[in-house]
């Protein structure tokens, strides 16, 4: 008997380390060895060894937001808000458009943030495209009329302005249609994280529409990969949504793309409400294995997200530790970095400068601040300044 | 016809106007000794500064400075001392320039003011040689470290004077935005026939 359990007791223990001689494990990521399964949804293009070798570069960016390097003091990942645009220098490329896209790749970006809307007129017709419901003078329409009163046909005719507000004349800065961005992104190997805009409460349904029709895009041209469906909405809630909306069952796309719900977009979300919407969000994507990041505001240092708390008997140092302890691996949380992309502050949907500023409550746009907060140098920073954030740290790839 | 000329005029009146005298903060500052308790951002003013690539503000430890590098506005701050921070003084350039120089053209002398707190910072610069120039604005949503701020806001230093941030941000937002629309920018670029001379005149500065 004492025999056998010498026999049996290693056996077992082996079951919950890590098995690095098995084939399994052919990702390095973080110093670690890695099953993509383990971190992956299996229906996702990198969540097989197979799919992780047929796209390398676009699994390789995932991977490396999906496992962060804990034990290096700094492991910051930045993504760049709306693309790479208004820079270096000068005018640059105009913001949500094919140049920007680009721009941020040959920067070295290969998960990029972009803004979608939907088109105009009617519903068989409406397409998703990068932008806002901005005011075509945004590019330099007529003031009053917005992109739903176009069809994509006439929409794509449109150059976004430059970041000086200035009129384009550069062809890859018209308003790109969601599936132009999508067929350059799977030609490049690229994460595009879908923003959706909607123009507040005119049009019902529209955030489902715009996550419905983005996937229906993804799905027919077999881009599922390159998407990341950021979300201010639970999860079930969202399904409830969207399905009317889908082409297929959503069993044709569960799995095989990412999510980034957003979790507390404003101050007035409470620790109660936020963690049940991680919770709930973690629940639902197979231990947050659909989940590229949790998009978390700590908003000042003594806000209740950026500072310890006790839930159900474990402390958390913050929010983003929160994050952290929902995977053995570690989940990474994401941020937005409110700073001003131009001199001039940040353009509304008018296409006009909008002068803002951190506030004594909201200092989410100060960079020091925001890589100060404990564990704030392991997060995905959204910005328009991944410039300024690269500096500051010093990351170990 | 006549009517869409009349309101041409008046457009092309009221942006020269405005872009004319530009804008600069109109928010009431004061000295040390008449500092209000409730002023919470610090402002100081430079002038004359010549070069094409010179610094315009040093604080009084070094902790943040100010440049024009390639006629462009350059903060240099010292970084939070943290694992994994880059330990040494980093450089934030603005996107703007604050103008082209031309072949053959000599570099510009300016005159700076700097706003800043913690979190915070309006540079205003304009011209030397003329107070009515536009006023070119960076806004970065950082300021200084908080151990050169506290140093500004407790000591009485002659140059320094204070005002009320939020004052000053509502103040930039009432005032400032407004003057740069798509329909003033397009007027630059492209300007109708007989506009040249006018706006030759804004660029120059006078």
């Amino acid at each position: 008997m004492k025999k056998l359990i010498s026999i049996i007791t290693p056996l077992f223990s082996l079951l919950f380390l890590p098995n690095f001689s098995n084939a399994a494990n052919c990702i390095s990521i973080a110093g670690q060895n890695i099953d993509p399964s383990s971190i992956y949804d299996s229906r996702h293009q990198c969540g097989t060894c197979a799919g992780q070798a047929a796209k390398p570069a676009l699994c390789g960016a995932i991977n490396r937001v999906m496992v962060p390097y804990w034990s290096a003091s700094a492991d910051l990942v930045t993504i760049p808000h709306r693309g790479f645009w208004g820079r270096s220098l000068g005018k640059g490329a105009s913001e949500n458009t094919l140049a920007a896209a680009k721009a941020a790749l040959n920067a070295g970006h290969r998960i990029i943030e972009i803004d979608a809307a939907l088109t105009g007129p009617s519903n068989s017709m409406r397409k998703v495209f990068l932008g806002h419901y901005f005011s075509m003078s945004a590019a330099g329409g007529p003031a009053k009329t917005t992109p739903h009163h176009l069809t994509p046909a006439e929409l794509v005719k449109f150059k976004m302005r430059k970041r000086d507000q200035s009129l384009s004349f550069d062809e890859d800065d018209h308003l790109p249609l969601l599936s132009e961005l999508l067929t350059w992104a799977m030609e490049n190997q690229v994460l595009l994280m879908i923003d959706p805009k909607t123009p507040g409460s005119t049009l019902a349904h529209e955030h489902d529409r715009i996550i419905a029709y983005s996937l229906n895009e993804a799905r027919t041209l077999g881009a599922l990969a390159n998407v990341a469906i950021k979300n201010v909405n639970r999860h079930n809630w969202t399904l409830i949504g969207i399905k009317p909306y889908l082409d297929g069952p959503f069993s044709d796309y569960d799995g095989q793309f990412l999510w980034s719900p957003i979790v507390n977009k404003s101050m007035a979300f409470e620790k109660d409400e936020t963690l049940a919407s991680i919770n709930s969000w973690h629940k639902a994507t197979q231990n947050s294995k659909q989940v590229i990041t949790y998009e978390t505001s700590l908003y000042n240092p003594t806000f209740w997200a950026a500072t310890p708390f006790v839930e159900q008997g474990k402390n958390y140092l913050n929010l983003i530790d929160y994050v952290k302890q929902l995977t053995p691996l570690g989940k990474r949380s994401a941020v937005w970095s409110i700073d001003p992309v131009g001199d001039k502050g940040t353009l509304d949907r008018e296409y006009r400068w909008k002068f803002s500023g951190n506030s004594d409550k909201d200092k989410r746009g100060n960079p020091f601040r925001n890589i100060s907060y404990e564990l704030g140098r392991h997060v995905v920073i959204n910005t328009d300044r991944p410039d300024w954030y690269e500096q500051m740290v010093v990351n170990p790839y | 016809m006549k009517k869409l000329s009349t309101r041409l005029s008046a457009f092309i009146f009221l942006t020269y106007s405005a872009v004319t005298f530009g804008y600069s903060t109109g928010v009431s500052t004061r000295d040390f000794a008449q500092k209000l308790p409730s002023d919470n951002i610090i402002v100081v003013e430079e002038h004359g500064n010549t070069g094409t690539n010179t610094q315009w503000f040093r604080s009084h430890d070094g902790r943040l400075q100010i440049y024009m590098i390639d006629n462009s506005v350059e903060i240099r701050r010292q970084l939070p001392s943290l694992p994994g921070v880059n330990p040494g003084v980093v450089s934030f350039t603005s996107l703007d320039r604050l103008h082209d120089l031309k072949v053959g053209e000599a570099s510009q002398s300016y005159n700076m003011r700097v706003f800043f707190n913690e979190d915070f910072m309006w540079i205003e610069v304009w011209p030397t040689s003329s107070d009515t120039a536009p006023v070119r604005n960076t806004v970065m949503f950082f300021g200084s470290d908080k151990s050169t701020y506290d140093y500004y806001l407790t000591n009485s230093i002659p140059y320094v004077k204070y005002t009320y941030y939020n004052n000053l941000k509502k103040d930039i937002s009432d005032h400032y935005a407004h003057l740069y629309s798509p329909d003033f920018i397009n007027l630059i670029q492209y300007p109708p026939k007989g506009r040249k001379a006018i706006l030759s005149t804004i660029n120059s500065g006078n």
